[in-house]
């Protein structure tokens, strides 16, 4: 396999999807920055990361404040507005270009060039508000793709949406990073985490549809983030930091995919240790909501298995790439 | 976390395809949301698609920020996943 990527194995024994495995090979690219000049690092962190690039930058900058002691409350709603923006285009994505080819449609490529266009000249608060409300518009007028999610699956643990002094209690065994956990269990981040609460959200959730309730509730949050491009202190609340004691920092901050967290242990100057825990790491950890799903779900054909692990792959939406095999049992 | 390694545009294609080398592997991608592409510019790939053209300049600096946190040998391979 590649390097860099989550090879996902499945077993089928004809009927059903028997077993599954994640082994990831993704490199720790934050344990390459101790060392370094603190300072250097904010300029480094948004060239590292190709998709989430202003949630990233603004974890690693409010972690950096914290460690040093600094306030950075004031200055978070410049951030939470490029955050917020950053995660519209990344649902939008995947609503326009990665979802409709596995429902059998054709890619919304030139809607979807229309809507980066827009979110990317976006300037100033009052340029935020009206795109909000176009984007609320469009939204009321999309109907939510009907999906046949007859799969009902156990409820498995979502990952509540901590301030970084709650998070602070959770951090700390070595392999947090690669292999996170909460309250001891592996648990899911992203938009059904989020929504949850959600009435519609709420109904699929209760009846195990939760590739449906996925779905659903990614467009409740866009329709979240949208009225929060006109309510500033809605999208504050995306992004937190604390400081945990001498030379170390906390930060969390909401994308698209779900809760990211920066931790930095300052040596002087210097970076001594840097945590990064992104979401893909809570979706697919090895006892993850994708192992647990896809494990015993039937498929009456080898080609059924695939495009089932396919939808829940894209459903819980890794940031990286992923290679499927399926193994006969 | 997908990492953002600048690949190397070394054939364009017709319906906004182009090759990228990826660590001396080539694969087709999309140039649709990436305006203004020539041979031999950099682009950020994530799933088929450029998401981003740097200036050379830029991609050199990148890339030899990845040789500095890595031996070169992951961070070429990652590309694939970013």
């Amino acid at each position: 396999m590649e390097p860099g990527s989550l090879a996902l194995t499945l077993t089928w024994d004809g009927k059903q999807i028997v077993a599954a495995e994640v082994v990831s090979t993704r490199p720790a690219v934050a344990r390459a920055l101790s060392g370094l000049p603190a300072a250097r690092v904010l300029e480094l962190i948004p060239r590292l990361f190709g998709l989430c690039p202003r949630a990233q930058e603004a974890a690693a900058r409010l972690s950096l404040a914290a460690a040093r002691g600094e306030q950075a409350a004031s200055s978070a709603a410049a951030p939470a507005l490029a955050v917020a923006l950053e995660a519209i285009g990344e649902h939008l994505w995947w609503l326009l270009l990665d979802w409709p080819p596995l429902a059998g449609q054709r890619a919304r490529q030139s809607e979807f060039l229309g809507w980066r266009q827009r979110l990317k000249r976006v300037a100033d608060q009052a340029e935020a508000a009206a795109l909000g409300g176009e984007l609320a518009a469009w939204l009321g007028s999309e109907r939510s793709p009907a999906l046949d999610d007859d799969a009902a699956v156990a409820a498995g643990v979502l990952l509540p949406m901590l301030s970084a002094a709650e998070w602070a209690a959770h951090i700390g065994a070595e392999s947090f990073a690669e292999l996170p956990t909460f309250a001891g269990q592996p648990a899911e981040t992203g938009v059904l985490a989020r929504r949850a609460g959600d009435a519609a959200v709420a109904g699929l959730l209760a009846a195990g549809h939760r590739l449906q309730a996925r779905l659903v509730a990614r467009y409740a949050d866009l329709r979240w983030l949208a009225q929060g491009l006109a309510d500033r202190q809605r999208l504050v609340t995306w992004l937190d930091s604390t400081t945990l004691g001498d030379g170390c920092g906390l930060a969390c901050v909401e994308t698209a995919r779900g809760t990211l967290l920066h931790q930095i242990q300052l040596d002087g100057d210097r970076i001594g240790r840097y945590v990064i825990v992104a979401p893909t790491e809570w979706n697919f950890h090895p006892q993850g909501s994708f192992v647990r799903e896809i494990d015993a779900r039937p498929a009456a054909t080898r080609a059924k298995a695939v495009m089932a692990a396919r939808r829940l792959v894209l459903s819980l939406d890794p940031c990286v790439a992923c290679e499927l095999r399926i193994r006969d049992a | 976390m997908c990492l953002a390694l600048p690949c190397r545009i070394v054939e364009l294609r017709p319906g906004d395809q182009a090759l990228v080398d990826v660590a001396g592997v080539s694969r087709e991608i999309s140039l649709a949301l990436v305006d203004d592409v020539a041979l031999g510019d950099y682009v950020i790939v994530h799933v088929g698609y450029a998401l981003t053209r740097l200036d050379p300049e830029e991609a050199e600096k990148t890339l030899a920020l990845f040789a500095e946190l890595g031996d070169g040998s992951w961070s070429e391979a990652d590309v694939a996943g970013a």
